[in-house]
């Protein structure tokens, strides 16, 4: 890109960075960032092939854009990236190589961004229309805006996973809960039943009681008042009219000892 | 005076007949072990004093009570049962002509004072 006019060469730079960087920033995710990178690039470097390596930890997203048009984004390991950029990445000194065959030569450069993340950037160009070394100042825009808009996805793309893993644990807590309130449910109408079936015995208990104290109180009574009377009466009118009635009254209690026991063997077989 | 002694114990009426018979030799006493006949006589024999049991088969104690409040039959009843139910003694504060409710049993001093009450109190229902 050849312009006789420095003032209109500077023009157009700058339009070029501004939509780039706007490009760039309006992107959602980073499979699109290739096909973005792809649309503006051209008007800011001399390339045939650009790479962009994006590294964090042993996780490197790669980014491939060529002059045609095509684009790409893939992710690989650090130990399968070439022999080249392995070369400048443990070194950290921007190379180039140059091939005879193909006439073209490639530039390289590590960049170490924020966070410890590093970043590699390769530029292959043909020596008709190769990388001219003025655009290395834009090299290091280029990486800085595509590093940041990187680091900046994939908290995005974090943040979206926790959530999503929030929202899988918030269902998973959903069911459990109706699950307890299923239960407790369950508990409640167990103790309603329960209760009320206590209560049930409660009263026929009451009921038992009662019977049974009246069926013992009365010939107890009568019992008692034939002890009662005995000091009132003549012996003789006490044997002869009394004494039978009081054998038969206590005949009387233990009947009625034996009919209470009965009712409440009745009523434990009803319970149980 | 014309006593009605109305209990399906027979002994019980017999124990009772006694006592009432030491305190006063005045009296008339008639004893029922049969409810129905007792509640028969009422209204021919009208006795000044009943002495009732409230626990009876077939027709209890309330049924003559409630029997008299239908005729207006106004004769002093004394209430004399084994229950010590709260809720019977309640239950005969209804009756204005219950004067008393005794638990049995009762002796000779509870029957003299209880005759005492009757014939001091022209108006017996203050001894309830």
């Amino acid at each position: 890109m050849e312009v006789s006019n420095p003032y209109l060469g500077y023009k157009i730079l700058f339009e070029a960075m501004v939509k780039f960087s706007a490009g760039i920033s309006m992107i959602k995710n980073l499979e699109e960032l290739p096909l973005e990178i792809n649309l503006h690039l051209k008007y800011l470097i001399n390339f045939q092939e650009f790479n962009y390596y994006f590294i964090k930890e042993n996780k490197v997203d790669c980014l491939w854009v060529n002059q045609t048009g095509k684009a790409s984004y893939s992710t690989c390991s650090l130990d399968q990236l070439d022999a080249f950029a392995q070369q400048v990445l443990e070194s950290g000194v921007p190379a180039s190589k140059y091939c005879k065959v193909s006439k073209t030569s490639i530039h390289s450069w590590k960049f170490y961004n924020e966070n410890n993340h590093f970043s590699l950037l390769l530029i292959r160009s043909h020596s008709d229309n190769p990388f001219a070394d003025k655009s290395i100042p834009l090299i290091k825009v280029v990486n800085k805006i595509l590093s940041a808009r990187i680091e900046n996805l994939n908290m995005v793309q974090l943040i979206h996973f926790q959530n999503q893993k929030l929202a899988r644990l918030t269902t998973a807590l959903q069911a459990k809960n109706k699950e307890i309130e299923a239960l407790n449910r369950k508990q409640e109408s167990t103790i309603i039943e329960k209760t009320s079936r206590l209560k049930d015995s409660n009263s026929k208990l009451k009921g038992l009681i009662q019977f049974n104290s009246h069926q013992l109180r009365e010939p107890l009574t009568r019992v008692i008042d034939m002890v009662a009377i005995k000091d009132d009466l003549p012996v003789e009118e006490y044997i002869s009219d009394i004494l039978p009635l009081l054998s038969e009254s206590v005949l009387d209690l233990d009947r009625a000892i034996i009919e209470v026991v009965q009712r409440s063997e009745v009523f434990d077989n009803e319970e149980n | 005076m014309k006593v009605f002694l109305i209990d399906d114990q027979k002994i019980t009426n017999v124990l009772n007949r006694k006592y009432l018979s030491m305190i006063r030799e005045d009296l008339e006493i008639f004893d029922f072990d049969d409810p129905e006949l007792a509640m028969a006589a009422l209204e021919t024999e009208k006795p000044e004093l009943i002495f009732l049991d409230l626990n009876m088969p077939i027709v209890s104690g309330w049924d003559i009570l409630t029997f008299m409040r239908n005729r207006k039959i106004e004769i002093p009843v004394i209430i004399l049962t084994s229950s010590s139910s709260q809720q019977d003694r309640e239950k005969a504060n209804l009756f204005h002509n219950v004067f008393s409710f005794q638990l049995k049993p009762l002796t000779k001093s509870g029957f003299n004072e209880l005759l005492e009450g009757y014939y001091l109190h022209g108006d017996y229902k203050t001894s309830l």
